[in-house]
């Protein structure tokens, strides 16, 4: 999979069980396979180390940062958390995760955040990618995907996988089409 | 002007202590002896004669019971003082006469003499005494004995005139300063552990810091050598604000472990990497955000246990294993901790989770595992699509119905 573009913010979202956190492994993967160092911040604590070893991401050189919606300020934590990695330096990949997030709390991230990332991130070779159930990265994205999923994939009685459709909404999307489709 | 004191039955220590009393420049030359330089004791205490007498004075006072010898040559004083009885003085050019009288095999029992069969060749020749040994011929038995020939050659003759292996002591790393009053606020307190660690690091590098605070010690490790002390002072303040003191500190000590410097070779066409040096601060930044437990890198434990894994310490310096992705078309986000859940069961399937409808359900898939531990585990899955739209995994332990996570 063709990796997103370096030096700038890309958005990934899309609703329930659409995919997008497959799409997300695909993507630390590939950076891993080309040896890059890769960072997530789990607003949420979600991540799945296990998903994302079997899609191909090698844990040594990822770093985990969780946050956890029992701390006060979590978001917040969170926000602090993606801006000293991103200052930080020398990362391929930083994710910022903010799925499952409610409403309210979204609403309450300044926009300067996103000013201070684009900044942050621009002219360096890291590529920073948000992922949430809606686009809230807004004019400061230079790519926004939105996954749809198309249907879930049972072989009897087992779940085998998820297709699903990934329409960029905004600039021409880097990432291979076709290879998104490939759901997985 | 040499001198050795050989005492078999003294303790290391006190013949060094012995000896660093009269000269800086010591040779810890072997167990129960030490030689030691008295060029310039002339002036401070006399002849040679009063010098050897003085340093048996005080052997004797510090309990030493010892062979003294004094000489020229430090090799003449070593086979002196170790084989012949109480005060021996050589005057210079008079050592092969002094040593003439003993036999052979006093020579050092050093591997090369072994090996040529030297001493066995001596004893073949008639040559009994180290005078015999002196008056050989000198061109012929280098010639024939080649550097180990010469060597004790020139120890039966005295003419060595080797330089002393000089004893460093151990370099330390240790600072401590007692306060002249309590102190409660953090940042004057850091700013007496900066100058302690300025005064300590002069562009060493260290892997370890120490720092003491009323007798307590607290230690922080670094997985690469540290060669900034703003860096260390930083990781300080963090641990000190994670865990601060119990009461007002009135003594400080750092102590730092030295290690060789980092030495690295980077590559044109390398995928660029965080700076260790950067990246430790970072992660004690994030460490002291978030919480210990928090920040790493996650590794999966061999076990069937669900959300079995342990974090690990990040390291920029991790190599890269080559990845084996498997043909997996879903991914899983983990609720942490399960939610519990209100799941309605008909017809032992379930149709409803937190009153939201069941559109599919597939199950049960059963799992147990660790009963042979004290935290075995047993639980009964079902993947659940429900009216939301989303996929989830509701699985049921000891009665109750827990929300595991979501396929995305």
């Amino acid at each position: 999979m063709k990796a997103l573009p370096n030096g700038a913010i890309s958005e990934i979202f899309g609703c329930v069980s659409s995919g997008k956190t497959l799409i997300l492994h695909k993507l630390l993967a590939s950076a891993s396979t080309r040896g890059e160092f890769c960072a997530v911040v789990d607003s949420r604590g979600a991540f799945d180390p296990l998903s994302a070893s079997r899609a191909g991401v090698d844990l040594r050189r990822l770093l985990w940062v969780r946050g956890s919606h029992h701390a006060n300020h979590w978001m917040e934590q969170a926000f602090k958390a993606a801006d000293m990695i991103l200052h930080a330096g020398g990362f391929g990949v930083v994710v910022l995760d903010l799925c499952d997030v409610p409403l309210r709390d979204l609403n309450s991230i300044p926009l300067s955040y996103w000013y201070r990332f684009r900044l942050a991130v621009e002219n360096t070779p890291t590529s920073l990618i948000v992922t949430g159930d809606q686009p809230l990265v807004k004019s400061c994205a230079r790519v926004q995907l939105e996954v749809k999923r198309e249907r879930l994939v049972w072989r009897g009685p087992v779940f085998e996988g998820i297709d699903f459709e990934v329409i960029p909404r905004k600039a021409r999307a880097i990432v291979n089409q076709e290879n998104l489709r490939m759901a997985g | 002007m040499f001198a050795c004191v050989y005492a078999p039955s003294s303790e290391q220590a006190t013949l060094l202590a012995l000896a660093s009393s009269f000269s800086p420049l010591v040779e810890d030359t072997a167990p129960g002896m030490v030689i030691f330089s008295i060029v310039g004791l002339g002036r401070l205490i006399g002849t040679p004669q009063e010098i050897a007498a003085v340093v048996a004075r005080r052997g004797a006072e510090a309990g030493i019971q010892a062979n003294l010898a004094i000489s020229a040559d430090p090799d003449t004083a070593m086979l002196a003082a170790r084989h012949l009885r109480g005060i021996t003085l050589i005057p210079p050019d008079r050592e092969a006469d002094r040593l003439g009288s003993l036999p052979v095999h006093v020579l050092p029992a050093e591997p090369e003499l072994i090996e040529t069969g030297l001493i066995e060749t001596l004893d073949r020749w008639g040559i009994r005494t180290l005078a015999e040994l002196a008056a050989l011929p000198e061109l012929g038995f280098i010639a024939r004995f080649g550097d180990a020939g010469e060597r004790i050659l020139r120890l039966a003759r005295g003419e060595t005139h080797r330089s002393l292996r000089v004893m460093t002591p151990p370099e330390s790393y240790q600072r401590r300063v007692e306060l002249e009053h309590p102190q409660r606020l953090l940042e004057p307190l850091l700013f007496v552990i900066s100058s302690l660690l300025n005064e300590l690091m002069q562009g060493l590098s260290f892997n370890r810091v120490t720092l003491t605070l009323n007798q307590i010690p607290r230690t922080l490790e670094f997985p690469v050598p540290v060669r900034d002390s703003k860096v260390i002072l930083k990781q300080l303040q963090f641990d000190l604000e994670a865990h601060p003191p119990q009461s007002a500190i009135l003594s400080v000590e750092v102590q730092l472990n030295p290690t060789d410097p980092r030495v690295l070779q980077h590559g044109l066409f390398i995928p660029q990497a965080p700076a260790p040096e950067k990246l430790q601060l970072t992660l004690a930044r994030l460490t002291a955000l978030l919480g210990e437990g928090n920040v790493g890198s996650p590794e999966l434990l061999d076990t069937h246990r669900p959300d079995a894994f342990v974090m690990r310490a990040f390291s920029a310096e991790a190599p890269a294993t080559p990845a084996q992705p498997a043909a997996i078309r879903f991914a899983f986000r983990y609720y942490r901790p399960p939610i519990a859940a209100q799941v309605r069961v008909k017809a032992e399937r379930p149709v409803s989770v937190n009153a939201q409808p069941i559109l599919t359900a597939t199950g049960p898939w059963r799992a147990s595992g660790e009963w042979w531990t004290t935290a075995p585990w047993d639980r009964e899955e079902w993947d659940v699509e429900l009216s939301n739209g989303g996929l989830y995994r509701v699985y049921q332990a000891s009665q109750r119905w827990f929300l595991e996570g979501m396929y995305d």
